[in-house]
Parts: C-alpha cells; structure tokens; sequence
C-alpha cells in the first residue's frame, strides 16, 4: 500500500543569482518520519524556505496536502512546525512566555495557548525549567525548547533543520526519541540531517539530495535492503569472478581472494548462477546489512 | 490493585481541537507580544523601570497642575495653570524619548537573536509583521500620552469651581486630544520603526 503523500515537489528549481540551490528536484514526501538527507549546501534549508512559502520556487510546484504553497503560503504555515538549525529564541524571555506567544502567533487564543505550551514543555522535558529564561539554558534544552515552539500549535508536518546540530550523544538520543514519539502522536516529520545514522534511526522515509539534486527516496528498510554488501572467497579464481559478473552486469570488486559485490536480491541470484556457470569452487559467501551512508556513497557516487 | 501505590502517568500528547484564527490574529498576537515587550511584562524589573519612570515623569506636570488648583481652589486668587492641554499634546520631546526607548527594544531583538525566521513560519506576511509593530509602539505612546492627559482632564474637573461649567468649556478637548495625540504617536512610531530597522544593536537605534 502505497502512503498518503502530504508533500509534493515537481521539477523544482530554486536560483539564487547565479547559484542554483535546487536543480530539477522531484520527491513526494509520504505522512510519518521523512528524513532529509545531504551534505552542508545540498538544498535541505532551501527546500524548508520553500515548503514554508518563506521563498518562492524559480520554477516548478511545491505543494502540501494538495495546496500549491506558493499561491497562498498563510493557511499552510498555519498546519506546519519549523525548527531552525540555528539560535533562534529570546534569550530574556522564559520558555513558558516565549512557547505560549508563537502558539498565539500560529493562530491559538491566549488561554490555550499558553496550556498548550505547559503541556508541550511537559512534553519536551522542561516542565520545571519551564519559568526560566531561555539564555540560561544548556544546548540540549534550547533544542528542546525550539522543538516546544515547532510543535505548540499541533501541527501536521514539523520541519526540523539539523535537531541534533551540537548535541552530545545522550542529549542526541534524548531528542531522537522525541522525534520518533511525534510520529506516534500523529504529527509527521521531515528532518534533515547530514547524520545518516539519526535518519536510519527514526524515520521510516529517507529523502536522499546532493547539490540541489535528488540522489534517491524511498522507504528506508528499503533502501537498506538494496544496499547489502556479498562477500565471497572463491580462492585464487576471484579476478575471474569479477570478469564474469560484469560481463552481467553486475559491479564487483576484487581484494585478493575476496569479491565484494554491492547488490540485492536479484542481484545474489546472479552472483549464485556466475559461479556455477563458471565451475568456480566457493569457500565462502557472506552478506552484510548496508547502511544508509553506504547506500547515499553508492548512489551519489552513480550518479556523479 | 493496591489503590493506595502511588503512579506515573504519562499523560502523552493531545491534539488541539480548539479554534484557531486566522492572519488577523496572528497580526494581534505579535501586537500584543511586542507591547508586554516593551513594557517588560513577563521579564525582570529591570525591563520595566525604564517605561514605567518615563511613564511617571510624563504624569508630574498634571499632578501638579492638579495639586495647585486643589490648593489655591477657595484661595479667591484666578485659576492658575502650569501646563495646558495644548502645551502636554507638544510635549515631544518626551516622546522622543519613548521612541528611543521603546522601538529598538520592539525591533532589534527579533534581529539579532534570529527570531525573524520563526515568525514568518507562522501566518504573517511581511507588511503584517511592520503594520503589528507600528502598531504596538503607536499604542504604547498614545496610552503614555493620552493618560496624563486623562489625569489632567479629571482633575482639573474635580478641583474646578463648577464642574459642569468646566465640562462645558473644555468639551473639545475630548475630542481634539485623542485625536492630536493618535497622530503623533503614529508618526513617531512610524519614525521609531523605520530607524530601528536599520540596525540590531539597540543602543545604536535608540541614539537614531
């Protein structure tokens, strides 16, 4: 079954002068955890300056729950959550004051706005930080606290813009868990990240992009699964191997006696009936689960 | 169960079902966030002395009108009065001061702690984001204006031989008061916005 689309973007193209930050870019971005994935300066903060209606597309259509965003972007920033990479809270202001006016902002009247803010700094951990000023705050609960402001208003999709940016590892699990109890509380995500190990850990879609380009999308388990590396040792026989199977088709690499092939499924088939085909004798045959930065280094490295 | 075991709930997440409004109460919001601003609502005393003395200077001169002619009101001696309503509408310079104040503090925070992206992630255009800030500095200098004025109104109506003769006398003050003071605190908040916008730093603003 295929997943509800909430986010849409055709053939977008995004110039800044003589800078082009999105080249052609394509993607359908499903309802729950969608991971935005790319080195510094791939497109993901332009792609969230779009999705807000922020920016307007150079060329091309952004559009969310069927709503072209750059033909009226005010109802639909009132559905969507923004978390920015960056510092972006009153430092002089305290949390609860500071969450309860961008729920007020986002459309909520006063009174449930600030229980809306109570509940979500609950929600976020700062329950009793909550009456401080944000400048005293750690990194990690500033972040918390750009999370609250994102989500106050109940939004359908939040953006989050690098949420793990300067976290240590316990503060970056914290927060992974938090992202992840969003999708359970209805509210989709598309997160970016140049740490693909955050994406593998939470979302259930990865959006992969490489300078302005789409690089590949797809159900994460997905993408993992066609991403496998096979590791064989067929003795003194593995050039020969090699030859063989790209003679087939298929990409391999010799290191010594070992052949590494990056396939899937189909493509272990072709791997079993080379070396049958060829007589080879087959000591041993092992598969290993690929990451997502294997399969980004694969993909990305394809297509340049 | 042991009912009397303490427990852990984890109350989770509700979905807000509640009204929401639309960009027209986004535009109040930030109005009325930028207002407990500048007065320093929700924040240290330190924030709010600055307002609340100017506040306080701006009404001496009515009080005192007031106390002289509560003082001198069986002496027999003519009205005397220190101030006019005239003269407390040209009391700029006080206002000045306020737009010093005041505006930078409204503007430049959004600047330089880059909260400017948060709010235009919200349903605000960027006019409603100047119009809600002309407008929380506007209100501020007419309340700050037109109370004193109040005062002075009041008192003077107390304090006066014939209160309804003194009514009648004054009457277009009731009207051309607000409406002299309205106007100049929308200009100088207008001024006040478009110097602040220049620059993130207050203390550079607030000297423009």
């Amino acid at each position: 079954m295929t997943a509800e689309v909430l986010l849409r973007l055709e053939h977008v193209t995004k110039r800044y002068g003589s800078f082009t930050a999105l080249d052609d870019f394509s993607v359908d971005v499903p309802r729950g955890l969608t991971g935005l994935v790319g080195a510094n300066g791939a497109g993901k903060t332009t792609t969230f300056r779009l999705v807000l209606g922020i920016a307007r597309p150079t060329a091309g259509t952004v559009s969310f729950a069927g709503h072209d965003v750059a033909a009226d972007p005010i109802p639909i920033r009132a559905r969507l959550g923004y978390m920015p990479e960056h510092d972006c809270l009153p430092l002089d202001q305290s949390a609860a004051d500071v969450v309860a006016t961008f729920a007020e902002l986002s459309g909520l009247p006063s009174r449930a706005a600030r229980q809306r803010a109570s509940d979500v700094l609950d929600l976020v951990g700062l329950d009793e930080a909550r009456f401080r000023p944000i400048g005293g705050f750690s990194t990690g609960m500033r972040q918390r606290a750009k999370l609250a402001q994102a989500i106050v208003a109940d939004p359908e999709l939040v953006l989050l813009d690098e949420p793990t940016a300067g976290l240590d590892p316990m503060g970056r699990e914290e927060m992974l868990q938090l992202i992840a109890r969003l999708g359970e509380f209805g509210i989709s995500v598309l997160m970016s990240t140049h740490l693909l190990d955050d994406v593998q850990q939470v979302c259930s879609h990865v959006v992969m992009i490489d300078s302005g380009r789409l690089v590949v999308s797809g159900a994460t388990t997905e993408l993992l699964d066609s991403g496998g590396v096979v590791t064989i040792d067929v003795g003194t026989d593995s050039e020969r191997l090699v030859g063989a199977l790209r003679q087939r088709g298929v990409e391999a690499r010799s290191d010594g006696s070992i052949v590494e092939v990056a396939t899937d499924e189909a493509g272990l088939d072709i791997v079993r009936d080379t070396i049958d085909d060829e007589g080879l004798s087959l000591f041993r045959l092992s598969t290993s689960a690929a990451s997502l930065a294997d399969v980004f280094v694969r993909r990305a490295g394809g297509d340049s | 169960m042991n009912s009397s075991a303490g427990a852990v709930y984890d109350r989770g997440y509700r979905p807000y079902e509640g009204t929401r409004g639309g960009r027209k109460a986004s535009v109040l919001a930030l109005v009325r966030a930028s207002i407990r601003r500048a007065l320093g609502f929700r924040r240290s005393w330190r924030q709010k002395f600055a307002p609340f003395v100017l506040l306080g200077i701006v009404t001496i001169p009515a009080i005192i009108n007031v106390g002289i002619g509560y003082v001198t009101r069986d002496s027999g001696v003519d009205r005397f009065e220190i101030i006019s309503y005239r003269d407390y509408v040209g009391v700029s310079s006080t206002l000045l001061l306020f737009v010093a104040i005041v505006a930078p503090d409204v503007i430049c925070p959004d600047r330089r702690q880059h909260v400017l992206p948060l709010i235009f992630a919200r349903p605000l255009r960027g006019s409603d984001y100047v119009l809600a800030k002309v407008g929380a500095i506007a209100t501020i200098l007419f309340a700050f204006s037109f109370l004193p004025q109040v005062l002075l109104f009041v008192g003077n109506l107390l304090v006066s031989d014939g209160a309804l003769d003194y009514f009648t006398d004054n009457a277009s003050v009731l009207w051309k008061v607000p409406v002299a003071v309205a106007v100049l605190a929308l200009y100088y908040a207008v001024l006040g916005v478009a110097i602040a916008s220049l620059t993130d730093r207050r203390i550079i603003a607030g000297a423009g």
